[in-house]
């Protein structure tokens, strides 16, 4: 079963958790805790700790959700200390620079920049206010891992102190018991309520066809395209009359295949019309034996024709399908002479 | 409507800061050296600007005066465009601005008299009988300009400049500091339009038709030249209907010795804005398009449809009296 990893930086951050629940250290791995429902894991301070750290352990265990929960400087005085703030996008600085991939971890709350280094002065601190008012050492490292193990994270920040007006290593030092207690409440008290909608079931109208890989993500791409068009997914479902696909005497395959044509035709009902103009536009060239390849974006009226000739015959009969090939008719159709709009 | 106004120190004393600013006083300030050392260096969410939205000042360096992409304006005609904002109040779902700044936040640029050298400095040079100057490539040129305040300053810069015409599209009904100026003949006032129920769906947070209609009237009988962009145009099963329609409420609003032109463009992405609006609005009906990728990497209707969709619109706009000379096509060259 996968379970939520809670991630912290320090221990002391971490302690009444470890103790609420019933965490066991995970053999072999410094830092790792386990119990029925979650894993917690404590990367140390600083992004270069923090990232690999977990990279490693989403690459290990089953990780349904990374939460990070842990202390952030202000970089204004307007925010009110000791609350804990939702982390909205999380920015990275360093060496005095800001990078500019970013990561989007929630909708609300505030944005914060993880800092190569602490941030002391009052005067790194203006700079970094331009971007966003809270500062940490961890969470952009722990959003880049998540991101790329492609698991969900969020992170809650208790703000420890206004970055340059007091000391903050002995602040958050003296007040860490307190912090991180206000954490796990603030923790215990999330609406815990998982999302219980279910998703239209759908799978079930698939039986008897047979889809490949390749065409069930081409179904499911269409599927939801369709949805937006029709308004919903019963009336897209309803739009395609999937019986009379399934009801056919034809391979499984055969009536993926069929239905993948069939959600395209809906979808792009004058892309289809077009498609059916070009073939009548080449129908003599192919019984000809040859075979046309128009461009896809049809921004020319051009093609390619190749066509394989054993016999002098062939050629006769290619030469007559080309002088009768409706030039003017393809230029019409190209230049939308030939839809009706 | 901002949450912070951020300033550049060279220009704190500005009057054009100091009337912004007063508009705004519980918003919070910051003082930065260069709009540049902040907007744009880190990737913002678009839609954070629902919420959270920042408000720069600063003036704009490099090239204030860019000339404008083939095809951009009426043929045969020189085509400039300038700069005195990034980014805009509303939420078209198609709009070029969410991929392009990488950041949703609000830029004025107040240096309009540089600007302005350069506008004239242009003029001098060119040989054209008729020199186009565009405003809003990057923003509404009409939606905040009751902050900005800039407006007569152009119009006294065109007065001086009579084979120059200067374009202020918008899709605002923001026409208060219009009206209070004397309307130049140099100085078109240009709208986007869609069909009523097109505007609801797809450019969010913007006025309705009506409101846009009605501030056309306003305009056009204060003594304005109008300029309509049907502009970008989606197709849909009553595509027709739709802008026989609209163009019937155009032409009911404004007479047609007050139309400047009609300018008529179909959809179209590049593929990097594309992929921004499925992650943006991913249930936008657009999604539903008959789209197709081309190899230059451009999201657009194939060529058969949008030909056949700037045909029909032009012929509408000819039954509808238009005069077909007025009438061009957006970038189809």
């Amino acid at each position: 079963m996968k379970k939520k990893l809670l991630i912290f930086a320090h221990r002391g951050e971490a302690k009444p958790f470890l103790s609420y629940f019933d965490f066991s250290p995970v053999p072999k791995i410094d830092g790792l805790y386990e119990e029925e429902a979650y894993f917690l894991l404590i990367t140390g301070e600083g992004p270069w700790k923090a990232g690999p750290k977990l990279a490693y352990v989403l690459g290990k265990f089953e990780v349904s959700e990374v939460v990070n929960l842990g202390i952030a400087g202000a970089l204004r005085s307007s925010i009110e200390l000791e609350t804990i703030l939702p982390i909205r996008n999380v920015y990275l600085e360093q060496n005095s620079q800001m990078q500019f991939a970013s990561h989007a971890l929630g909708a609300v709350g505030l944005d914060l920049i993880t800092c190569h280094s602490r941030v002391l002065d009052s005067k790194k601190a203006d700079l970094l206010d331009a971007f966003a008012p809270l500062v940490d050492r961890e969470l952009w490292a722990l959003a880049q891992a998540s991101e790329v193990a492609g698991i969900k994270i969020s992170a809650y920040k208790l703000v420890s102190d206004v970055v340059g007006q007091s000391e903050i290593c002995e602040r958050v030092k003296e007040k860490a018991e307190v912090y991180s207690q206000k954490l796990l409440e603030f923790f215990l008290s999330l609406d815990k309520t998982e999302d219980q909608s279910i998703e239209p079931k759908v799978d079930i109208f698939w039986e008897g066809f047979y889809f490949t890989t390749s065409l069930e993500n081409k179904r499911e791409k269409l599927l939801s395209s369709l949805s937006i068009k029709f308004g919903s997914l019963d009336q897209a479902l309803s739009a395609l009359d999937i019986d009379s696909i399934k009801n056919l005497e034809t391979l499984p395959k055969k009536k993926a295949i069929l239905l993948v044509e069939k959600m395209q035709s809906l979808l792009n009902p004058v892309q289809k019309e077009l498609s059916l103009s070009l073939e009548e536009i080449s129908l003599e060239l192919t019984k000809a034996g040859a075979q046309i390849k128009f461009p896809r974006d049809l921004e020319r009226p051009s093609f390619n024709l190749s066509a394989h000739i054993e016999k002098p015959e062939d050629i006769a009969v290619l030469v007559k399908a080309m002088e009768n090939f409706d030039y003017l008719r393809l230029i019409n159709l190209i230049e939308g002479r030939a839809l009706n709009v | 409507m901002f949450s912070r106004i951020l300033i550049e120190r060279n220009i704190e004393n500005h009057p054009r800061v100091n009337f912004i600013t007063e508009k705004f006083p519980k918003v919070p300030i910051k003082m930065i050296d260069k709009v540049d050392d902040v907007f744009g260096r880190v990737k913002k969410p678009y839609l954070q600007k629902r919420e959270d939205l920042q408000l720069f000042l600063g003036e704009k360096k490099g090239q204030l005066v860019k000339e404008a992409p083939n095809a951009y304006g009426t043929k045969g005609e020189s085509h400039f465009y300038f700069i005195h904002a990034y980014n805009c109040i509303y939420e078209c779902e198609y709009c070029y601005l969410q991929g392009y700044f990488n950041s949703p936040d609000l830029v004025f640029f107040l240096n309009h008299e540089e600007i302005g050298e350069k506008i004239v400095e242009l003029y001098k040079e060119s040989k054209e009988e008729l020199i186009w100057f565009h405003a809003g490539e990057f923003s509404d040129s009409l939606a905040m300009s009751h902050l900005t305040g800039e407006l007569p300053y152009y119009f006294d810069l065109f007065k001086d400049l009579p084979k120059a015409k200067l374009e202020l599209r918008t899709k605002s009904v923001n026409i208060k500091p219009l009206l209070e100026l004397e309307p130049r003949d140099n100085i078109v006032v240009t709208f986007s339009l869609s069909p009523a129920h097109r505007i609801k769906r797809t450019d969010l947070k913007t006025p309705s038709l009506k409101h846009r209609l009605q501030a056309i009237k306003t305009l056009a009988l204060h003594g304005y030249k109008i300029g309509i962009h049907l502009d970008p145009v989606i197709f849909e099963d009553d595509f027709t209907s739709a802008y026989q329609s609209l163009l019937s409420q155009i032409t009911e609003v404004l007479p047609s010795e007050q139309l400047d032109y009609l300018s008529l463009g179909v959809v179209r992405f590049t593929k990097e804005v594309y992929h921004q609006v499925k992650k943006n609005y991913p249930d936008s009906d657009l999604h539903a398009s008959e789209f197709q990728k081309t190899p230059e990497g451009l999201v657009r209707y194939p060529k058969p449809l949008r030909m056949a969709m700037l045909h029909r619109l032009e012929s509408l706009c000819i039954e509808e009296g238009i005069q077909k000379e007025k009438v061009y096509l957006c970038m189809e060259d």
